[in-house]
């Protein structure tokens, strides 16, 4: 994409993690019954060839699962009405009850089994793009013995399928977990009932086994013409996570200090405080005053941060942000973008999935009064150290030069700081080193701080009085 | 409604384009990031947002007294209270899929805060935090949506060579481009091999379409940029693109 000459270049740089990542998701069900929090994931459309797509090696697979699988005849109406992915998926999920049939194996086991399974394997699906790893996950999260040789066959046909189909299948779990394990239950009845014996004790009619035969859209469907696209969630750092980190809070932190208004000299009011810090927040009742464009232009033209960032007063929002960051995980799922954004330069043969994998801790004496003090696991994903983010800054149409720098300023003040992302950083967690390209725009940096030091005086009464230089205060408390 | 206020700058634009070929067109984004957007992108919004930000060069808008006329290089469908319906669709997605991400904010989280705290812990009022449960520093956790698709298509009556050169100013789709949503992979305006209509095949609308008389199936919401603009909103058949978005 070729922009406007009026439009500053994007701003991009490698960052590397120094050590491991831990980055939650912030979702509400992100933490499962197995106290994992899982890394932040944002939704993708991939190409199959992204994954290891072959077009006649997966029909061709697809079909041989079936052969290795054969179903009840009474079933497979049943199974036209689903889609090629669930048609994976249910076959994979069927191996449990059938393989660790009767009252069940492990935490398989008791009338809650089958929801035991539900949330394992919502897990499983969200954190791993192949079924041997989920299989894995299941298994240790339910405490299941090794399959027997009789599944030998079953499970490598599952296991050799292309990963695009196994990732899709696990895309079909993740949508309808609950349609998938109810679907598997049914199957493995039919199979199960295909024993007269079983039949006889379960009261069941017997059935007869054959082997499916996907439909024609069915393949096309899971198959496709290679053009097709999956969705799926991966693991990546948040844009509001690089939002904060790298730009608004070491802005604040820098504009505080160069001004003299840290703690230990002089403080500022909580309004102003929150308002660098966090964006603000409009008050209850919030009337927008007739001059809010004439507070917000003093105040974008006096602060090039709130000019950048821009954030809520008491009463009004501003329009809106000079400066917008993303950043992409250096992987195999993200090439086509970080080889694009970067002539080519910057890609990977690792999948995302093999860079992320979880912690585990525990934590000791924990209960209260009366209660037992005991030992708490609990695990969370990490990004393994090492691993490459391409981060991109980009600037509105005619954005400031002061703008560009102040935010420039604070990338440096961000790697100065000792460059957290994410979390656990007390535990050692979510460092990153940054290498910046070599940009003349990094002597507009330079000038935002001779800017600061040379309007000290009006720049910290602004803060002080919480007008940012406009007539009236913009932010109380 | 008030008056229909011409400005100087966006009238200049105006007579720029004055004789220029308008031919059917279709508008294609990529993106390389999820977009977050819970109503549909009109292509004659992103139009109208770049030919403002160029001709007034990033100044503010001035605050005038009603909506103002804003010229842009697309064909005119007619005029409705004197303000445009231009030949233009929302974008439609190419193999959407949805999702949900959230974001955080925690309003203490900072290195001042408790430093402010405990150098005034001797004062008479010690600078305490506001609360983080319920007020304007609340900490709040919001839902966002997620819409990630192969590409996003509109269709137009246009000039291709003016619809390029404005979409040079444009980076991002939908909104929340802040947080990394919405990020240009690239543009696309190609010639449009067929009749171009308001309507898709099946006689839904592919814009907002003002009516005169609502006969219960429609929305009072914006159909002419800027589409937030409250008063020029009119009871209106919705777009198709709103089903998917």
């Amino acid at each position: 994409m070729i922009l406007n000459s009026h439009v500053p270049a994007p701003f991009r740089f490698l960052m590397t993690a120094a050590n491991s990542v831990a980055h939650g998701e912030a979702g509400a069900n992100s933490t499962g019954p197995n106290n994992t929090t899982l890394f932040a994931r944002e939704l993708a459309l991939l190409k199959r060839e992204q994954l290891g797509y072959a077009p006649a090696e997966a029909k061709e697979a697809f079909k041989s699962l079936f052969e290795s699988f054969p179903v009840a005849t009474t079933n497979i109406p049943y199974l036209h009405t689903r889609s090629g992915a669930e048609l994976i998926a249910i076959i994979f999920t069927a191996q449990y009850p059938l393989i660790y049939g009767g009252t069940g194996d492990g935490l398989f086991s008791g009338l809650e089994r089958y929801q035991y399974l539900v949330t394992r394997l919502t897990d499983a699906a969200a954190s791993f793009s192949t079924l041997p790893s989920v299989w894995g996950y299941v298994a240790r999260k339910l405490a299941l013995p090794m399959y027997p040789e009789s599944a030998y066959s079953v499970m490598a046909a599952l296991y050799t399928l292309p990963t695009a189909l196994q990732a899709a299948a696990l895309s079909a779990v993740l949508k309808s977990s609950e349609l998938i394990v109810m679907s598997a239950r049914m199957i493995a009845d039919g199979v199960k009932a295909s024993s007269e014996d079983y039949a006889r004790k379960a009261k069941v009619s017997p059935t007869t086994l054959e082997v499916y035969s996907p439909t024609d859209s069915q393949i096309a469907e899971i198959v496709g013409d290679g053009d097709k696209t999956i969705a799926i969630r991966l693991p990546a750092i948040s844009g509001n996570s690089l939002r904060h980190n790298l730009l608004r809070a070491p802005a604040a932190t820098r504009l505080l200090s160069e001004l003299g208004l840290q703690p230990d000299r002089e403080i500022v009011p909580v309004g102003v405080e929150r308002f660098l810090y966090s964006g603000g927040n409009t008050q209850k009742g919030a009337k927008s005053p007739a001059a809010a464009d004439l507070y917000e232009a003093r105040a974008r033209e006096r602060y090039p941060t709130i000019d950048a960032l821009g954030g809520s007063t008491d009463q009004f929002v501003m329009t809106r942000s000079a400066v917008s960051i993303a950043g992409w995980i250096v992987c195999r799922e993200n090439n086509w973008i970080t080889e694009r954004r970067t002539d080519g330069n910057i890609r990977s043969d690792a999948s995302i999935f093999d860079l992320v994998t979880e912690t585990t801790r525990t934590r000791a004496g924990i209960g209260g009064k009366d209660a037992e003090s005991g030992q708490m696991i609990f695990s969370y994903e990490t990004l393994a150290a090492g691993t490459p983010v391409l981060v991109e800054v980009n600037f509105q149409p005619f954005t400031r030069d002061l703008t560009v720098g102040s935010m420039l300023q604070s990338l440096r003040d961000w790697q100065a700081e000792g460059g957290f992302i994410g979390a656990r950083s007390a535990q050692g967690h979510s460092r990153f080193l940054a290498e910046f390209p070599d940009d003349d725009r990094f002597a507009w940096a330079d000038a935002y701080l001779q800017y600061l030091q040379e309007n000290k005086i009006e720049l910290a009464e602004g803060l002080r009085a919480a007008t940012f230089g406009a007539e009236v205060k913009l932010c109380a408390a | 409604m008030r008056g229909v206020v011409h400005l100087s700058d966006l009238d200049r634009y105006g007579e720029r384009l004055a004789g220029l070929q308008m031919r059917p067109l279709r508008v294609t984004a990529r993106t390389v990031t999820p977009v977050a957007s819970n109503d549909p992108v009109a292509l004659d919004a992103v139009l109208a947002w770049t030919m403002v930000v160029e001709q007034l060069e990033g100044r503010p808008f001035p605050r005038v007294e009603g909506p103002v006329w804003q010229p842009l290089p697309l064909a005119l469908d007619r005029l409705i209270d004197g303000l445009p319906l231009w030949q233009s669709t929302d974008f439609m997605p190419v193999g959407l899929a949805r999702g949900m991400s959230h974001i955080h904010r925690r309003t203490g989280d900072n290195p001042y805060a408790m430093r402010g705290l405990q150098e005034t812990l001797s004062q008479k009022r010690p600078r305490r935090y506001p609360s983080e449960l319920a007020g304007p520093y609340m900490n709040f956790r919001v839902p966002e949506r997620r819409n990630v698709a192969e590409s996003w298509s509109a269709t137009c009556v246009g000039n291709k060579a003016e619809i390029e050169r404005l979409l040079s100013y444009v980076q991002f789709f939908g909104k929340a481009p802040k947080r990394g949503c919405g990020f240009i992979f690239d543009w696309e305006v190609e010639l449009l091999d067929e009749l171009f209509s308001l309507y898709n095949e099946s006689g839904e609308p592919l814009r907002p379409i003002p009516v005169e008389w609502d006969t219960g199936v429609c929305v009072q919401q914006g159909w002419t940029p800027p589409y937030w603009l409250k008063e020029t909103w009119r009871p209106c058949l919705s777009s198709a693109a709103a089903r998917f978005v």
